[in-house]
């Protein structure tokens, strides 16, 4: 009886720790973080899932990556909340954003691959921010793909623990752990600087690439 | 009831406090003040292999090969100080320095340590008795806590004088201890109790009333070994002997005689300082070292209630140079893993040029912040370990390189400098709405910008342009001279043959909610210019127009750099700005916006050293 108490309790224990190993998807994404973009947090299920790291591919260079970034940091502002921004390329612009919404952005100026995962390997640790965003869009696809896979392992285990969120920009699919990955496009040319931002981003188109896991989850929560 | 603290040995006591460990080897505290060095102070090991006090430090080697020596420090000795009568303040508020080493603390109006009696009984009982050493020794014994605490090895002794209770620190537990029951005293671990005083004193050795060495020794021959003995021989019949000084004895004997405290305050000066033996070239040993001050800092802050506002890392350099860090807390606080994690975050970037010889740690008081948050504002969870993380993401990019962005009081594009966040003090909640104020679609930007070979067609009448193209650029400006004022929306038209043609294509809302910039012709140059927006002022003080075209512009047609290369399937500008024309940082650049074939929109930049693509739209 106490062996078979034991193993009911190792399983609950691994369940818990693991639960995408054992199949309790529902309710699994406890929470999310909305981005502040409806077509986005639509295809999300509500948002960027807390514990996990989404992946947000832009291929080509006008893909409108940066629109989303802006926007999450203005949506987190909007919430009250701070948002750490790990630039991989240093490339934030900064004369788009007002002075309030900076004040919530803590921003690391990054100028290697190997720079900008140790910055964010130092954020996740904190477990002061809800959302990290690391931006790798402008670093060279040589330094990306020598990234070790155990890396994102490692930023998942942290994520597990401290239940923060964060989003990965990449120029291509390079994340193999993310739960979600979504590519974004945008269809706008040279006559979107002349346009609200709002309206460039209502000209973003999300398309979520093979993340059956997420797909699922997606799923239920717009069932439910 | 009054109590003594007494500090044997103080002076060693001061030097050994941060090495508790060499109380157990022969280890000798030379004294350097006078002419020759002596040792003015010795461990039991030491002494027990010869080497006491008013040896040289090379006799005392002699006599021990493997006797430590170390230096008598003034400042370890104030710090010691300082400690103590910290410590004593938070178990008494009158207390008096009666010498190095020794504090005298009245008890008189603590509530629990009264006088108590038992209901419907006058006069003290066993049991009031009993009651009352309890509660004394209980009070000694945190206080003697508290004191070994911070490694400061003290006797307490408790008494009705000042008097009887330093006798009792001084010989209480260290002569009588072994005979207390018949003494009157009671030796509990923490503190020696008087309760019979003649008793007492009358026990004590001769050596307790300090006599002068002349007579001491006429005592010794006389016989009289004790207190008691000398105080039967009558302090008239004395005094014609031996003279005035036996008024001195009987008053040192005095079991009743109480005197004013000379009372004082403890200084607010937390710091702790240590003289390495040898210079250290590793961080380890000043790590070793800094976590028992940050210990002591504590301990010695928690009887006041403080709490530590900022820390100060002196390092004295065997070179001569001091380098001093102060490391503000970003919440108050006296939690020694925090204090401790925060000055390990420091070191592990500090490089010095030579090694540290001395190191010294101060930390600045202040009460603890009470904050009452607001329904909806956000906080840090933890912003001590925020101050880490910024302190380790400094270390790995670069103290430029990590924080919150604050945009310069310029017009120059990418203006900004990073400041360090202090999201305790952010704005509030941003407002939905105010949070989508900005009129400026954001692009990467690349810094440094990237060098661009850039072909550009000659305005000429005989060039047309490549396709009949409106396009129009929303300028936010952020400053009270701006390129353009903040509500103004600059609508450019490009390629177009005339300026009224264009006018009959607006929008009757955009001709009322922008300003129009316009250009009839790109190659009529700046005559056929109009503009809503143009500084009167600076065209009469004849300093560039920022805004205006000045004179023929050419138009980017084609670009070769690392970030796009081949033909511009449109450009649209020039945007001109200059600034800073009043000193050395002066400024001006002649932007273009402009889509390859490809679909990329960059932003071209021409300076004065040539063309540069700044950002590109994402």
């Amino acid at each position: 009886m106490r062996a078979a108490a034991t193993v009911v309790e190792l399983r609950q224990l691994l369940s818990e720790r693991f639960p995408q190993a054992h199949g309790t998807k529902r309710g699994w994404h406890r929470t999310v973080v909305a981005t502040g973009l409806a077509n986005f947090d639509a295809l999300l299920g509500g948002g960027l899932p807390k514990g996990e790291i989404s992946e947000l591919v832009g291929t080509r260079p006008g893909s409108g990556s940066a629109q989303v970034i802006h926007a999450l940091l203005r949506c987190a502002a909007s919430d009250g909340q701070f948002l750490a921004l790990v630039d991989g390329a240093d490339s934030f612009d900064v004369d788009a954003v007002e002075h309030d919404v900076l004040s919530r952005l803590l921003w690391v100026r990054c100028a290697k691959v190997e720079e900008a995962l140790k910055a964010a390997d130092l954020l996740l640790r904190d477990r002061n921010f809800p959302l990290v965003v690391l931006d790798l869009k402008l670093n060279p696809l040589a330094q990306l793909r020598k990234i070790p896979s155990n890396v994102w392992h490692r930023f998942r285990r942290l994520l597990e623990q401290n239940g923060a969120a964060m989003l990965a920009v990449t120029p291509t699919p390079l994340i193999g752990g993310a739960v979600c990955r979504v590519r974004v496009e945008c269809r706008a040319g040279i006559e979107a600087l002349a346009q609200p931002p709002s309206e460039v981003l209502g000209q973003l188109h999300f398309e979520l690439l093979g993340a059956a896991e997420c797909s699922e989850t997606v799923a239920e929560a717009q069932a439910g | 009831m009054f109590a003594v603290i007494h500090l044997p040995q103080f002076p060693l006591q001061a030097a050994l406090r941060h090495e508790p460990e060499l109380w157990a080897k022969p280890v000798a505290l030379v004294d350097l003040a006078p002419g020759t060095p002596r040792v003015c102070a010795a461990t039991d090991a030491a002494r027990a292999a010869a080497a006491a006090e008013g040896l040289t430090p090379t006799q005392a080697l002699a006599r021990c090969r493997q006797i430590i020596i170390r230096r008598r420090a003034p400042s370890q000795e104030s710090a010691a100080t300082d400690a103590v009568l910290q410590c004593a303040f938070g178990y008494s508020p009158n207390i008096e320095h009666t010498s190095p080493g020794t504090v005298t603390l009245d008890l008189r109006a603590l509530a629990e340590l009264s006088e108590r009696r038992s209901p419907g009984h006058r006069e003290f009982d066993d049991a009031d008795h009993a009651e009352q050493i309890s509660a004394l020794h209980n009070w000694g014994e945190r206080l003697s806590t508290a004191l070994t605490a911070l490694n400061l090895r003290a006797r307490i002794g408790i008494g009705p004088t000042p008097n009887v209770a330093r006798h009792a620190a001084w010989w209480g537990r260290a002569e009588l201890g072994t005979r207390n029951s018949e003494l009157g005293i009671a030796v509990m671990p923490a503190a020696t109790i008087v309760r019979d005083s003649p008793s007492f004193i009358a026990s004590l050795p001769v050596a307790a009333l300090e006599p002068s060495s002349d007579v001491a020794l006429i005592l010794r021959k006389w016989g009289v070994r004790t207190v008691g003995e000398l105080l039967a021989l009558g302090q008239d019949a004395l005094a014609e002997r031996i003279g005035l000084e036996a008024l001195a004895l009987f008053a040192a004997a005095s079991a009743t005689a109480l005197r004013p405290l000379n009372l004082v305050r403890p200084t607010e000066r937390y710091e702790e300082s240590f003289d390495f033996e040898q210079e250290i070239e590793t961080i380890e040993p000043l790590l070793f070292i800094l976590r028992r001050f940050v210990d002591y800092l504590s301990q010695r802050l928690e009887p006041a209630g403080f709490v530590v506002e900022r820390l100060t890392l002196k390092l004295r350099l065997e070179s001569g140079a001091v380098v001093e860090q102060r490391l503000r807390l970003p919440q108050p606080t006296r939690r020694t893993d925090v204090l401790f994690r925060m000055l390990h975050t420091h070191l592990e970037s500090l490089r010095t040029d030579s090694p540290i010889v001395s190191v010294s740690l101060k930390a600045d008081p202040t009460q603890p912040e009470q904050k009452q948050f607001r329904l909806f504002e956000v906080a840090l969870r933890d912003p001590h370990q925020f101050q880490e993380t910024l302190a380790r993401l400094s270390a790995l990019v670069g103290a430029d390189r990590v924080g919150t962005p604050v945009r310069e009081e310029s017009h120059r594009p990418d203006a900004f400098k990073l400041v360090t966040p202090d999201f305790e003090k952010a704005s509030g909640v941003v407002g939905r709405k105010s949070a989508a104020l900005s009129r400026i679609v954001p692009l990467r930007r690349f810094r440094p910008a990237v060098k661009a070979k850039i072909e550009l067609m000659k305005p000429a009448s005989d060039n047309p342009p490549p396709s009949s193209v409106r396009t129009s650029r929303i300028v936010e400006s952020r400053r009270p001279i701006p390129v353009f004022r903040p509500e103004d929306v600059a609508e450019m038209l490009l390629f177009s043959k005339t300026a009224d043609s264009a006018r009959q294509k607006e929008p009757d809302d955009a001709k009322r909610n922008a300003k129009v910039v316009e250009f009839p012709a790109a190659h009529q140059g700046s005559k056929g210019l109009k503009t809503a927006t143009g500084s009167a002022d600076a065209a009469a003080e004849g300093r560039p127009n920022p805004g205006t075209p000045s004179g023929e512009s050419s138009r980017p047609i084609a670009i070769q750099c690392s970030v796009a290369k081949g033909k511009l399937r449109i450009a649209v500008g020039p945007w001109r700005a200059s600034g800073s024309w009043w000193d050395a940082n002066s400024w001006q650049r002649e932007e273009w916006d402009a889509a390859t074939r490809e679909g990329a929109v960059l932003r071209l930049v021409q300076r004065a050293d040539g063309w540069f693509v700044e950002g590109v739209l994402d």
